[in-house]
């Protein structure tokens, strides 16, 4: 899979947390991350890691 | 009777609006009254204190400027329109006690200062969760760990909109009134913030296929 595909996939994934994607956008990426497990595992960490901020204690 | 008569309107006044009610919040702030600003400090003081940590990565000096924020809110109440959400306006006053401090401190802008690795850095505790088993919380406070590690990698200005976004869950708008800024600069340091939370991150700091 070519680099493009994945810069992609990254920058559509942060833009996901800030605001909605395009349908088109949202149906590319759903897909990309289904079959790259990689950006999946990125999106799961990111994820995680903007739910672990709201539950910060101080 | 008289009294209770005279009384009973303003109290139901008071009982019946919402804090998020953000007309009657501005009217009850012109009215300065001191019941009101307990129950604003009792709902908002966690989330104040919070920000202001990130802020300033220091407890102590959060703690200054935790009183100093109340104290301003007050003084200004009256100046509330309740055209935007209380703590949009909450956290602006707060932000710019910082920066006025931090601009007395050494002329700089919060866009110039660090990281806050040089400053005490602030020391997050496990929080009391009982729906967790001991050792999904010990997991769950090692990621939070890990987070606040990374997140203090990433510099304050786009930390600050981070920590807004999603620790506050503050709408795009409402950090832009907060930090004074264009809706889209506001978009931009969210995009460079997670770009720089991600490359902060242990095994994140490329995206795959090395791309960047």
């Amino acid at each position: 899979m070519s680099a493009d595909l994945h810069s992609r996939a990254s920058q559509l994934l942060a833009k996901s947390h800030i605001e909605p994607l395009s349908r088109e956008d949202a149906q590319w990426l759903s897909l990309h991350l289904a079959q790259c497990a990689s950006c999946a595992d990125l999106e799961t960490r990111v994820s995680e890691a903007l739910s672990a901020l709201r539950t910060m204690q101080i | 009777m008289s009294a209770a008569r005279t009384l009973w309107p303003a109290a139901v006044c008071f009982s019946t609006f919402m804090l998020d009610d953000t007309d009657s919040l501005a009217r009850a702030l012109k009215r300065r009254d001191p019941d009101l600003l307990d129950r604003l400090i009792e709902q908002y003081q966690f989330r104040l204190f919070r920000y202001l940590v990130h802020l300033t990565g220091n407890q102590e000096r959060a703690e200054d400027f935790f009183q100093e924020t109340w104290l301003r809110v007050l003084e200004r109440g009256h100046q509330y329109d309740g055209k935007w959400k209380f703590e949009a306006w909450l956290f602006a006053i707060a932000r710019n006690l910082v920066l006025d401090w931090y601009r007395r401190k050494k002329p700089q802008s919060l866009e110039s200062i660090a990281g806050g690795a040089d400053d005490q850095a602030p020391v997050f505790d496990v929080p009391d969760e009982k729906s967790e088993s001991p050792l999904e919380q010990v997991l769950s406070a090692e990621t939070r760990a890990g987070v606040q590690l990374s997140l203090q990698k990433v510099p304050a200005i786009y930390r600050e909109v981070l920590v807004l976004r999603f620790q506050e869950e503050m709408q795009l708008e409402e950090i832009a009134t907060v930090t004074g800024a264009p809706l889209s600069t506001v978009k931009s340091r969210l995009y460079r913030g997670l770009e720089a939370l991600k490359s902060a991150m242990p095994g994140c700091a490329a995206a795959p296929g090395g791309a960047a």
